[in-house]
């Protein structure tokens, strides 16, 4: 197969077997690769009931059939699994290099089963695939971990591991690669943990092959220079400040969550934005593979409280450790953002959960006798303090470690979680940008912003700015996103070049640049139709897991601040989000019955009967 | 007067090093005068912000107005 490796690795924990399986090309064709390869899988061998940390679970690593061709952003991999945060499926992605290896090993993806009886970690070099003992790996951080894997494998191979989290099943750990890079929602590293698997490591050494170069270099060529040319007359807020400079527009629009998310504008934005990041600690930009972007962020700290070097942060760790926590120290939220990338945690669920946990004391629910220290608003000291104790689920570290949703409800005040499907939000507030509400909700993995994000048609005014505020109509603009976001998430691109390169600028947003790499390097001619249609079956299959595990409308749902408790100040004063009218339309443009289940006949359509 | 802070994109038309300005506009002015006089070209189109809220082009502008501009802010 061209694109495509054609091979998919299975790996059983439980009995140490490994064996290739062949990729059945209609498969691959039908679900792309990364998040739909993914679904695939899980559709077929994880009963939607079962405990996600228990053997039964299966955890899928894949990549996209344009990761490492070259195409831009064609860097990234999906981490797919029953999600022990949530209850519902889960797909994480990320970039950096490792996903690119792991195509050179020859694999499309990896399909972990079972559990091994004791910490292992699997290693692949040209054809030859290995558990290995990872007793002496137990316990080290995400860094120290990948350098003596390096060390003792191959310098030249990638690493994707868990922390201390992982190993601790915290709800939220990630699963690092390339040590900054994560996999980062919905406890993906605590899945691994469960499994007691505490790294995988590739070294490749072929390459993608390409149905035809000549089209994929001519196509890549045209999209290269013209975004290069764009980037020269307007340079990329990206590129300048990373996705920090993102706090500029939600300041401005009034949706930045602050005080776990009373208010949409915070005081001290000016300390966390982008450019004092870039001013104050930025080292160098840093990019994944094959990105003309570079929106990753090389920083060092030395303000001797929280002094560190590392990656980060991202806006969303930005809003959920900073104006979330009324946190104007920048340093702190870097120095926790380190901790995080180390012990192996998931930032956003990290920092609004210490935000859940700040009102939960400031309104009497919670003591400080229980927290074990002093917990107000703005306490930078505090997060970085509590970020390190979740991660090895010490003292109140513990009930943190359980996430925001599980925490306010064990205080009796689930409704002070700021969550979906128990998943913690993203920093875009659904009051004062209403798609976003719509998006929280119906994402199959909870509240997220990157399985269909209407940060661009609401915010940024890609590909064409879209009132804010008005809720009718946003169904089917948010439906067209969360497509196309499965498109980009399967093919193995990064949603910050594809959405604005390589969509179209109607608000369907149809993947005619994704379509035209896709057809060059597999040379499968996808029509823009069979495109699309791939991505709604993976919305759709997604669905159905949840539907089998027991969710529908009920499910779909947002806390009560957003929905019931007007803004009280800011741009977006007044405002509530109407996500009742937006479901009812959004199951509508699904072909959902009004409780949100996906009917015969629209599963038939799609092939998933 | 009105104080206009630029960021990222927008500082490319302010003299080297700055970040702001205080300038004193026509009584009626909007923020399409205002971009003319920074010679921002037609087809560049900021984020504008008055006073912490979004406005468009064609927004009034008022002695002791706050005003914002930005371009291209994405990701997260
Ligand atoms: S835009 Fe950022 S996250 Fe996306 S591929 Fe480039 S560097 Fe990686």
């Amino acid at each position: 197969m061209d694109g495509w490796m054609g091979k998919m690795l299975r790996v059983d924990l439980g009995s140490g077997e490994i064996r290739d399986e062949i990729l059945d090309p209609q498969v691959a064709k039908d679900y792309i690769g990364g998040r739909g390869i993914g679904i695939y899988y899980l559709s077929r061998e994880v009963d939607p009931a079962c405990d996600p940390l228990s053997p039964e679970n299966v955890l899928v690593m894949a990549a996209g059939p344009l990761t490492g061709t070259g195409a831009p952003t064609g860097a990234r991999y999906m981490v797919m699994t029953k999600s022990p945060l949530t209850g519902a499926i889960t797909c994480s992605n990320a970039g950096g290099r490792f996903p690119t290896e792991l195509k050179r090993s020859g694999y499309d993806g990896i399909v972990f089963s079972g559990r091994s009886q004791h910490p292992v970690y699997l290693y692949i070099d040209a054809g030859q695939v290995a558990l290995r003992d990872a007793a002496h790996l137990w316990g080290q951080t995400t860094h120290e971990t990948t350098d003596r894997l390096l060390a003792e494998t191959d310098p030249k191979a990638r690493v994707a591991c868990i922390g201390p989290a992982g190993e601790q099943l915290v709800r939220f750990a990630a699963i690092m690669n390339d040590k900054d890079r994560a996999a980062g929602r919905s406890g993906v590293g605590a899945v691994m943990g469960s499994k007691n698997l505490k790294a995988v490591v590739v070294r490749g050494q072929g390459r993608v092959s390409l149905a035809d170069p000549a089209r994929f270099k001519g196509f890549n060529t045209q999209i290269l220079d013209k975004f290069k040319a764009a980037a020269r007359e307007t340079p990329l807020g990206l590129t300048i400040n990373g996705t920090a400079g993102v706090v500029l527009t939600t300041q401005h629009l009034g949706v930045l969550p602050t005080k776990n998310w009373q208010q949409g504008t915070f005081d001290g934005w000016e300390n966390i934005h982008g450019e004092r990041l870039t001013e104050k600690y930025l080292v160098s930009n840093k990019a994944c593979y094959a990105c003309p972007i570079g929106c990753g962020r090389k920083t060092r700290v030395t303000d001797p409280d929280f002094a560190g070097e590392g990656e980060g942060p991202e806006y969303e760790t930005i809003y959920a450790m900073g104006s979330n926590c009324m946190i104007d120290n920048l340093a702190a939220v870097v120095k926790a953002n380190y901790l995080c990338n180390e012990l192996g945690l998931d930032t956003i669920t990290m920092g609004a959960t210490v935000a859940c946990a700040m009102e939960l004391v400031d309104r009497g629910y919670l003591s400080e006798k229980v927290v074990g220290r002093p917990l107000v608003w703005g306490d930078g000291e505090a997060l970085v303090e509590l970020t390190r104790m979740t991660a090895y689920r010490k003292g109140f570290g513990n009930r943190l470690a359980e996430g925001s949703y599980r925490l306010a409800e064990s205080c009796g005040h689930p409704e002070l979680a700021m969550v979906s499907k128990k998943q913690e939000f993203p920093g875009y507030e659904p009051r004062g940008a209403q798609a976003m509400g719509l998006a929280y909700a119906t994402s199959p993995i909870g509240g997220s912003h990157m399985r269909g994000d209407p940060a661009y048609f609401e915010l940024f005014g890609i590909p064409q700015p879209v009132d804010p505020h008005q809720w009718k109509g946003k169904a089917k603009i948010t439906k067209a996103f969360q497509d196309l976001s499965a498109v980009i998430d399967s093919a193995g691109l990064c949603i910050f070049f594809a959405v604005r390169n390589l969509a179209g600028k109607e608000l369907d947003v149809p993947p005619v640049g994704i379509l035209e790499y896709l057809n060059a390097a597999t040379g499968l001619d996808y029509t823009l139709e069979e495109l699309m249609r791939a991505g709604e079956r993976i919305i759709t299959a997604e669905r159905r897991f949840l539907v089998r595990a027991g969710m529908s409308r009920k499910d779909d749902s947002l806390p009560r601040r957003l929905t019931h408790e007007p803004m009280p100040s800011g741009p977006a004063q007044g405002m509530v989000c109407h996500l009742e009218e937006m479901l009812d339309e959004y199951y509508q443009e699904q072909e959902w019955t009004p409780e949100g289940i996906p009917t015969e006949n629209r599963l038939a359509s799609l092939g998933l009967t | 007067m009105v104080r206009v802070r630029c960021f990222t994109g927008m500082r490319r038309y302010l003299p080297d090093g700055r970040r702001g300005f205080e300038i004193e506009l026509a009584e009626g002015a909007d923020l399409r005068c205002l971009l003319d006089t920074m010679e921002v070209p037609p087809d560049i189109a900021p984020f504008i912000a008055v006073n912490g809220r979004k406005v468009a082009q064609d927004h009034r502008l008022r002695d002791g107005d706050e005003v914002v501009l930005f371009t291209h802010m994405e990701g997260g």
